[in-house]
């Protein structure tokens, strides 16, 4: 999904670290990255350094969302779309179909998962973010859509999403079955009117 | 599937008291714990104090302290037990799958509850009836301010959704509803969703801890790492309070009644909930900080909401105090 916000004022932006950033992007064009995000039914993100869930329909999901476009992520996340990968190809494999990655997923999947500790610094405009225990704080302003993957259960949580979701417009909502879920609901929301 | 019911180490007394005090107060004396007949064994164990970090501002300190100076209960379920570091043996870590409960001590408490989770032990069906059970200290009391009135629960130490545990007596204690609901279950629903994703197997253990010869326990001790991953999937040691917001506990007998004004939930402690300040609460993950916490810049506006009133009353409504300035 192509995400443009066209701005035409001077817009005082106050992001997260209680610092603010003046954007004075008059009549340009900007797009920002899109993140992706997995939370409880607190909004919590991670538990004592781990995820605190996972699921590999998310997983699968989000390969096929990001086709196209640069999906990155931190050292360690990458590990739970490798899996889903790995799956796909075993399929075909056993299945003998020649046509291999080209039915089962996205070919270019490989050459376009970065995985990098800064990458929320690198990530560059339509590219997508798949956030786990990062801090956002300073990047907020750069973000234009946000995924987000409700498991729908209570865990235990220290780390959590807290971008305030109220200033953002909900695009979409669908539900679906995970593999070890039983209903996981996806939410795209985008920012609201300009920065 | 293969069970190991009754290979148990013995019933796990506590031979000493838990005392429940301030953070950081006090000293360092060990936590003496007798396996049945076996010799006491003595457990000294040193809180971590790493930093945890907040996606996009927030945060939560772990608290430090020892086992046997487990903070007060001060408005979140759980505590942070040895840097979430459980303390399993090489050789406890088994990727065979077993379970086992502790005999019943004279008292009729329940002891310690282990197990190699594994997909082979998890339900298939829906849990049966357990109301025949009567757990040390059962006590059937209402309260308008409980949440499905029912102050107590019959309080499953390895939950049915892990093991698969129906009406065993040597799995069940009294256990608030607020432990069960707000304490145990998201630990058990992270251990169950894991593996059932990854068929993986969880070496998982509760302790209820009880003091002196009190029939209620004081909270329980939970300990999970997931095995063929080496805990990359799942770590924990969390300290499980088993209060209810709102109740003075009498754990000698289970009786309950609702806290006057000067009591603090669960403690005996008087902490002065009740006393009239000024918090910032953050609406969105329901913690409230102290006006001065360095926490508060990072709510952000349309979360944030400044309260007079208790201490007291923000946690009935669901708050709980910021980690870091400790409200």
């Amino acid at each position: 999904m192509e995400v443009v916000c066209l701005l035409r004022i001077v817009e005082s932006v106050k992001l997260c670290r209680g610092f603010q950033v003046l954007v004075e992007i008059v009549g340009k064009e900007f797009s920002g990255v899109r993140i992706i995000v997995c939370v409880d039914n607190r909004m919590g993100v991670c538990f004592n350094g781990r995820r605190v869930s996972r699921d590999r329909m998310v997983s699968g999901d989000i390969l096929e969302m990001t086709r196209g476009n640069v999906l990155w992520m931190a050292p360690g996340s990458d590990k739970l779309f490798e899996e889903v990968f790995k799956a796909k190809e075993e399929v075909c494999r056993e299945t003998g179909t020649g046509k291999k990655m080209q039915d089962a997923g996205r070919p270019e999947d490989e050459k376009k998962w970065k995985v990098d500790r800064d990458f929320l610094e690198k990530a560059e405009e339509e590219d997508f973010c798949f956030v786990e225990g990062e801090n956002l704080a300073g990047y907020e302003g750069k973000i234009t859509e946000i995924v987000l993957y409700k498991w729908n259960r209570d865990y235990p949580a220290d780390v959590f999403f807290e971008v305030d979701l109220s200033k953002w417009r909900l695009e979409e909502r669908k539900e679906f079955s995970g593999y070890s879920h039983e209903k996981i609901t996806k939410e795209i929301y985008n920012r609201q009117g300009v920065l | 599937m293969k069970k190991k019911i009754g290979k148990m180490r013995g019933a796990l007394l506590l031979v000493c008291a838990l005392f429940l005090t301030a953070c950081g107060a006090g000293g360092t004396d060990a936590q003496s714990v007798s396996y049945g007949d076996s010799q006491a064994t003595v457990i000294e164990r040193q809180l971590g104090s790493g930093e945890n970090e907040s996606a996009a501002g927030g945060s939560q300190e772990p608290v430090s302290a020892t086992l046997d100076n487990i903070p007060a209960y001060s408005g979140t379920p759980y505590v942070v037990i040895d840097d979430n570091e459980p303390d399993f043996t090489e050789d406890e870590l088994t990727d065979q799958s077993y379970e086992s409960y502790s005999d019943q001590d004279e008292l009729g408490r329940c002891g310690v509850a282990e197990s190699s989770i594994g997909t082979d032990l998890m339900p298939t069906g829906k849990r049966g009836k357990i109301g025949q059970v009567k757990p040390s200290g059962w006590q059937t009391i209402k309260f308008d301010n409980v949440d499905g009135k029912y102050l107590y629960n019959r309080c499953h130490l390895i939950g049915y959704q892990l093991t698969a545990e129906n009406a065993n007596e040597k799995n069940l204690i009294t256990g608030t509803r607020y432990m069960n609901v707000d304490g145990m279950l998201p630990f058990e629903n992270m251990v169950a969703d894991y593996i059932k994703e990854t068929d993986n197997h969880v070496m998982y253990r509760v302790t209820p801890v009880f003091e002196g010869e009190n029939l209620v326990a004081s909270g329980v001790l939970m300990e999970a790492e997931s095995v063929e991953d080496h805990g990359e999937g799942v770590k924990f040691n969390v300290y499980v309070y088993n209060v209810q917001p709102g109740i003075t506990i009498d754990y000698a007998t289970g009786k309950a009644a609702l806290s006057d004004a000067d009591a603090s939930a669960g403690t005996g402690k008087n902490s002065g909930n009740t006393e009239e300040k000024t918090y910032v609460l953050n609406e969105n993950t329901k913690k409230f900080h102290t006006p001065e916490c360095s926490g508060v810049k990072d709510i952000k506006e349309g979360n944030k909401k400044t309260f007079t009133g208790s201490r007291e009353e923000l946690i009935k409504e669901g708050y709980s105090p910021c980690g870091r300035c400790k409200p």
